[in-house]
């Protein structure tokens, strides 16, 4: 059988962190296959616990497009968690301080959150066309600032009474309504989805897709055909860190419906983790993030069953994108074999 | 107050001169080592454990060193061997490096965030120095890693400027195909360069247990390693030059902690929390023309034998 490389990869670095995992927990005392039962059982479960995972695995996943655009046009953009977190808090502001009508206060809410993500990519765009300084750099330098700031904004000025900083509860007419009664599912998993296709759909089948690509493949090699290296910088950067934000919009408006400061530590890292398995393409992020998403869930059943401390999620993400790295060595090995074209 | 803010300053500045050298390390060998950071975390985590469980703080910092070394030898063998995108790899490392410290810590010590005191790196010179006006604080904190750090960018001058290897290993980073044909061998220069930078950044890890804290926090790399970056950037992938960024971001970082200490309720702390990494962008911005990193960084390089 013949495979393309871009399947063999993500599955082999998926399949090889999972068992890696798992011979680290069996060599703590867990029982062997624990962790996979949990991953399991965690997110297949039952009906809450498969809406569960698909809750967790929503923001994930709209966080994990926007890293993908920018891998796109060949950039990483590193500082999701930052656009993450500032896009959710401008949306709460606006979904909780602003008077609309049903569905376009939401609407108007997430265009708040998109807004502030992008902005937050325009220095670390800036200084990449202008100075060549290494985009990893900037944006997480530009994710220091933006959540130091954020939780100012949620400690201080925004702050509604209570016990934990958060801001004050949104607006009805700005809530995402559930999905299926009993759960928490809720309206962002389709939006989700929705995006992901619209991405495929702008990156795969338009002009500035294509220049979007060529300038991810080749930037001399664009420049020299005419295309506006710089401006695509810009937008896909701009367009990355607003997909990010509306993962926070999503969040806030679907499931917390306030801003809590830093409702979910981590989550833009493991993004940057699904959009590398979803090898950057749209819908393979879908797949990467659902996954990713049932990890989430599966590590947390272990936390309950054994104590497993929930940094085990992290482990297992880290090590997926170390040997994603290790791409051509698959490549090569099976190039040999004659499996992969 | 001057004389406390120096010595702070030295604190704050050591780990980031040890980040910056060993970024310039790899990339000057023409590998992008982003992985400093988790490098940094790990070092950290190793030389805490190694100093706990040996009981001496010299052994620790040995384990330090070599973990830091070790993921060295992985980002190395991804992006030398497997010519993988250094982010990519450096970026797993990272990962790796943030969850598996964070879940060790846990498992091992049961309670979160921080772990019990080990022992610390003696300091050079008796107690009675801290009498001494001015400089008295600074000498009273130096140990033998801050005398390292202080003298490893002039070293890193001399090799790189003066000495026949060092001219070897920068035409590895500018022109691998070049050097190649000349007899150079590309593959073990950039090994032995990555693993070097990985070993730098271990030991300044250890310095924020051994040396600063004298315990492991969570997290407690706390984006030095990326700074040590921007310190290389701006001083221009130079030693000098990235030894004094790292200076300036040290000082900047002791100044506002002295800050924070004396001017409470005025000023939101967030605001001189965020000094460094606005310090930072504001150095990347007004720096005068490209960056001017070495020709093949970043790029693997496929033998042409």
């Amino acid at each position: 059988m013949r495979f393309s490389s871009k399947v063999v990869t993500p599955v082999v670095a998926v399949g090889a962190s999972i068992i890696v995992t798992t011979l680290i927990l069996w060599a703590m005392g867990e029982p062997p296959g624990a962790f996979g039962r949990a991953f399991v059982a965690g997110s297949f479960g039952s009906l809450s616990n498969f809406s569960e995972m698909l809750v967790k695995a929503t923001p994930l996943l709209v966080a994990a497009l926007g890293v993908s655009v920018a891998f796109k046009a060949g950039l990483f953009n590193i500082g999701v968690e930052g656009q993450i977190y500032a896009g959710g808090l401008a949306t709460a502001y606006v979904a909780a301080a602003w008077h609309l009508p049903l569905g376009l206060h939401a609407l108007a809410a997430i265009g708040a959150g998109a807004l502030v993500g992008g902005m937050l990519t325009l220095i670390p765009a800036w200084l990449k066309v202008s100075r060549g300084v290494n985009e990893v750099i900037t944006t997480l330098m530009v994710y220091y600032v933006a959540s130091l700031a954020v939780h100012y904004m949620v400690v201080n000025p925004l702050r509604a009474p209570g016990v934990v900083p958060a801001t004050r509860p949104i607006a009805g007419t700005a809530v995402l309504p559930v999905l299926v009664r009993g759960t928490r599912l809720h309206l962002g998993v389709v939006i989700a989805v929705v995006l992901a296709v619209l991405l495929w759909f702008l990156i795969y089948r338009t002009v500035f897709g294509f220049h979007l690509r060529s300038v991810g493949e080749n930037r001399t090699a664009a420049a020299y055909s005419g295309i506006p290296v710089s401006r695509v910088v810009y937008l896909a950067m701009f367009l990355s860190g607003a997909v990010a934000g509306v993962a926070g919009a999503i969040q806030v408006l679907g499931v917390d419906h306030r801003f809590f400061d830093q409702f979910s530590p981590g989550l833009g890292f493991d993004s940057i983790a699904v959009a590398l398995v979803g090898m950057a393409h749209p819908l393979g992020t879908i797949l990467a993030g659902f996954l990713f998403g049932a990890l989430r869930t599966g590590v947390l059943e272990m936390t309950v069953r054994f104590g497993t401390p929930k940094a085990l999620a992290l482990v297992v993400e880290g090590l997926t994108v170390l040997f994603l790295a290790f791409e051509r060595l698959y490549r090569v090995r099976l190039l040999r074999e004659g499996r992969v074209s | 107050m001057i004389s406390w803010v120096l010595a702070s300053a030295i604190q704050a500045s050591v780990p980031l001169i040890l980040a910056a050298e060993a970024g310039l390390v790899s990339e000057r060998a023409g590998v992008v080592n982003l992985a400093l950071e988790g490098m940094m975390l790990s070092g950290a985590f190793a030389s805490m454990i190694g100093a706990s469980a040996l009981g001496s703080a010299w052994l620790g910092l040995l384990c330090g060193v070599a973990v830091g070394a070790a993921l060295g030898l992985v980002h190395a063998y991804a992006s030398v061997t497997w010519a993988a995108d250094q982010i990519i790899s450096a970026t797993g490392i990272n990962v790796v490096a943030a969850g598996g410290t964070n879940f060790l810590l846990k498992v091992i010590f049961r309670h979160a965030g921080t772990s019990p005191a080990v022992p610390t790196i003696p300091k050079l010179f008796p107690a009675v120095v801290a009498q001494l006006p001015g400089v008295g604080p600074t000498l009273m904190n130096m140990t033998v890693i801050d005398v390292f750090a202080l003298a490893l960018p002039f070293a890193l001058l001399y090799f790189y400027q003066q000495t026949p290897l060092g001219l070897r290993v920068r035409s590895v980073g500018e022109r691998p195909d070049a050097a190649e044909s000349v007899g150079i061998p590309v593959h073990r220069v950039r090994y032995a360069s990555v693993v070097t930078s990985g070993a730098l950044a271990g030991l300044a890890g250890a310095y924020l247990v051994l040396d600063v804290l004298g315990f492991f926090q969570q997290d407690m790399s706390a984006g030095r390693g990326y700074l040590g970056l921007v310190a290389m950037i701006f001083g221009k992938w130079h030693p000098v030059g990235a030894f004094l960024a790292a200076i300036f971001f040290g000082v900047a970082d002791a100044v506002q902690i002295a800050l924070q200490l004396n001017l409470t309720a005025a000023i939101p702390k967030e605001a001189f929390l965020a000094l460094p990494y606005v310090l930072a962008l504001l150095a990347l911005a007004g720096f005068v023309g490209k960056a001017e990193a070495p020709e093949a960084d970043g790029k693997p390089y496929v033998s042409q034998k």
